[in-house]
């Protein structure tokens, strides 16, 4: 590692830290509410234009816009950011880490528990955090290339449409569960069959709401509704795992090895939180779109800061970075977008 | 749903807030107006008051200080709360509490109520351990036609409601109070009549209660008493707290987290990062008060969440798993 004065950094970064969460009040809640009303505002007129459709086809066509933002909004501005705990501090029933269910496929339960867990304790080392790479693409040398790589480009965009099963999959680290592969280090807090259960019970509970129920509530309009679920639910695929993408994926940021993670001091674990992730630039609402996931460098430094405050630490973390002579990644879409998929080609082949 | 109905939660009651009265000594009145589902209290329980204050939802509770006469009369019930600057709750109401204001309560509790009509009964109430006793009073003077005395300490100036129990001395000539401070009569039981062998219902802070109840003890009479309010946990790395978990009492040290200390009991809990970030080990806490150790901050004493893995116990808990 560089020559890097860890304690400082940490130092430097509670403070931010600090001084952000005593302004946390009113504000952050009144924003969290308005961002669920949105929501709710979206979903349901998006599914009653879908059945409309039948006077003019683009009143569907709005309707599929509505509800994938619905979705996009429950998935990533509320869903990930409220079962991260940002909003656990409002004592709300309905807005807490613990009872959040969201619009998609993974259990929320089975998320919380790996996502917040692995990924954002080992973030980037690898062998640890088994999102780098979802166990299906090659993204960097830390791993051999193997035949299969030579087609991950389109394995990834199969990932992509189907994102929402690929991660309920993933989360349940299937793999394990299903084919009774064993990893050594790792214990399972929760038994295999509730975990197929809760896998096969979410899913199911979504086919069914998406496929069958909202369908035969429209009647003769059936065949509308469905393709337009469908339709909304691939948008929200498309989006969610293009921005998560953009996230730990560009060619800048950097892996880690498991030893990198013994006996690491706050500032260390701060140290590669930034070096793991990168952010994206862009504008109010589309930050709001990414769940603020465009802020990932902050999301990793500090996951339960309410997510309404990212924007306002994101310079304050530059700065701090800047000072520290510590990289900090950061673009435009387009600029993290193609970055991420200049790497997916790069380490398709050896 | 809110959109609608300010205030809606599942499992709650609505409750709009009609008033609010500052009285002397710190006090400060509020007018409730439950919803139609409230089911009305027993004079002498509590409920448990939620309001939104700079976005958290903080809950605390108190007695309500009304008949059910009142209520039925009404559809009002009445808070009597003391305020406190520093308090983290208390401290906040006094700007919080505008006429309008939608908040929730839960339905009330308590086994604090008359138990009987046939014997004379003292009540004894210390500072705001006054607000059961003017429930009660309204709602069984009417009921008994034995002898209920009242015995009210308080500091001088923070007497709260004299003109009703005037009212009700008035009205009832069984009933008979006596305000008193402890400057004027240090000795608290002094003003109780044991040979006319009455119940004892008594409502203060700790010690009082405590001296009542040796009293009442060692004449043999029926004793009935209301914890309410919590002495200022004294932060000793070395003390033991009962910990309530599900409703099983367990002893915990003071000086380490929370998680530790169940995972040796075997307890149910879940082992994320056990640094803070995950949340897997969160549970809900009912009431006590724990430090947390990423902030160093104390919580609040009424419900919210806790993470286990950075809670030290600062005082007796009760947590639901």
């Amino acid at each position: 590692m560089k020559n890097i004065n860890f304690d400082q950094l940490a130092s430097d970064l509670d403070t931010i830290k600090m001084n952000t969460l005593a302004k946390v009040g009113q504000k952050d809640a009144d924003y969290i509410r308005s961002v669920v009303r949105k929501q709710r505002l979206c979903e349901w007129s998006g599914r009653i234009l879908l059945m409309l459709g039948f006077i003019q086809p683009l009143l569907w066509v709005a309707g599929v816009l509505l509800l994938a933002l619905a979705k996009i909004l429950d998935n990533m501005e509320i869903g990930h950011n409220v079962m991260h705990g940002q909003y656990d501090w409002m004592n709300d029933k309905q807005l807490n880490s613990q009872q959040y269910e969201w619009d998609i496929a993974c259990d929320g339960q089975s998320w919380h528990r790996v996502h917040n867990f692995e990924h954002h304790t080992y973030t980037n080392i690898i062998g640890k955090d088994r999102d780098f790479g979802y166990g299906l693409l090659r993204l960097s040398d830390d791993f051999k290339w193997r035949f299969k790589n030579v087609w991950q480009f389109f394995t990834y965009i199969n990932l992509s449409v189907l994102f929402q099963w690929g991660v309920s999959y993933h989360e349940l680290a299937a793999e394990r569960v299903f084919i009774g592969k064993k990893k050594e280090n790792r214990e399972g807090q929760v038994s295999h069959t509730t975990l197929k259960q809760r896998f096969f019970s979410k899913g199911a509970r979504q086919l069914i709401k998406d496929y069958v129920i909202f369908p035969l509530l429209a009647g003769p309009l059936f065949l509308w509704v469905i393709a337009g679920n469908l339709l909304a639910n691939l948008l929200r695929n498309l989006w969610t795992s293009t921005i998560i993408f953009c996230g730990h994926f560009t060619e800048d940021t950097e892996t880690f090895k498991e030893q990198d993670c013994v006996n690491e001091t706050q500032g260390q674990w701060y140290y590669r939180q930034v070096l793991g992730s990168s952010n994206i630039k862009g504008a109010n609402w589309f930050h709001i779109l990414t769940g603020h996931l465009s802020c990932q460098i902050e999301h990793h430094l500090f996951p339960d800061m309410p997510s309404s405050r990212y924007q306002e630490v994101a310079p304050q973390v530059q700065a701090v970075m800047q000072k520290h002579g510590i990289d900090y990644h950061t673009g435009g879409f387009f600029k993290q977008y193609g970055s991420v998929l200049k790497r997916i080609i790069r380490y398709s082949f050896k | 749903m809110q959109v609608f109905k300010p205030a809606w939660r599942a499992g709650q009651f609505r409750a709009q807030l009609m008033n609010s009265d500052s009285l002397n000594g710190e006090f400060l009145s509020l007018q409730l107006k439950p919803s139609k589902q409230w089911p009305a209290h027993t004079a002498g329980q509590h409920v448990s008051l939620t309001i939104e204050m700079n976005g958290r939802l903080l809950t605390r509770v108190f007695t309500v200080a009304s008949s059910v006469k009142y209520f039925n009369e009404t559809g009002f019930i009445r808070l009597l709360i003391k305020t406190s600057e520093q308090g983290r709750f208390t401290g906040l109401l006094k700007n919080k509490a505008k006429a309008g204001t939608w908040c929730n309560i839960s339905a009330a509790s308590g086994e604090f109520v008359f138990k009987n009509t046939h014997t004379p009964a003292t009540l004894i109430a210390g500072g705001s351990g006054i607000t059961p006793m003017l429930a009660m009073l309204d709602d069984y003077l009417a009921q008994t036609t034995k002898a209920v005395n009242l015995v009210y300490y308080a500091k001088s100036g923070e007497h709260q409601c004299v003109d009703e129990l005037r009212e009700l001395a008035t009205q009832f000539s069984h009933f008979s109070f006596l305000l008193l401070t402890r400057e004027q009569s240090s000795d608290i039981t002094s003003n109780i009549k044991q040979w006319e062998n009455p119940d004892i219902y008594c409502c203060g802070p700790l010690g009082f209660m405590q001296t009542v109840q040796e009293f009442a003890k060692r004449h043999d009479l029926n004793y009935y008493q209301e914890a309410f309010g919590l002495a200022l946990p004294k932060v000793n790395n070395e003390d033991q707290f009962t910990v309530k978990v599900n409703s099983q009492a367990h002893i915990v040290e003071g000086n380490d987290v929370l998680l530790s200390q169940f995972e040796v009991k075997k307890l149910p809990v879940k082992r994320g990062c056990g640094i803070g970030i995950c949340h897997q080990c969160q549970c809900i806490k009912k009431s006590g008060i724990v430090r947390n150790l990423k902030t160093g901050e104390m919580s609040d004493n009424g419900e919210e969440l806790i993470q286990l893995c950075i809670s030290q116990p600062v005082s007796d808990l009760e947590l639901q798993l």
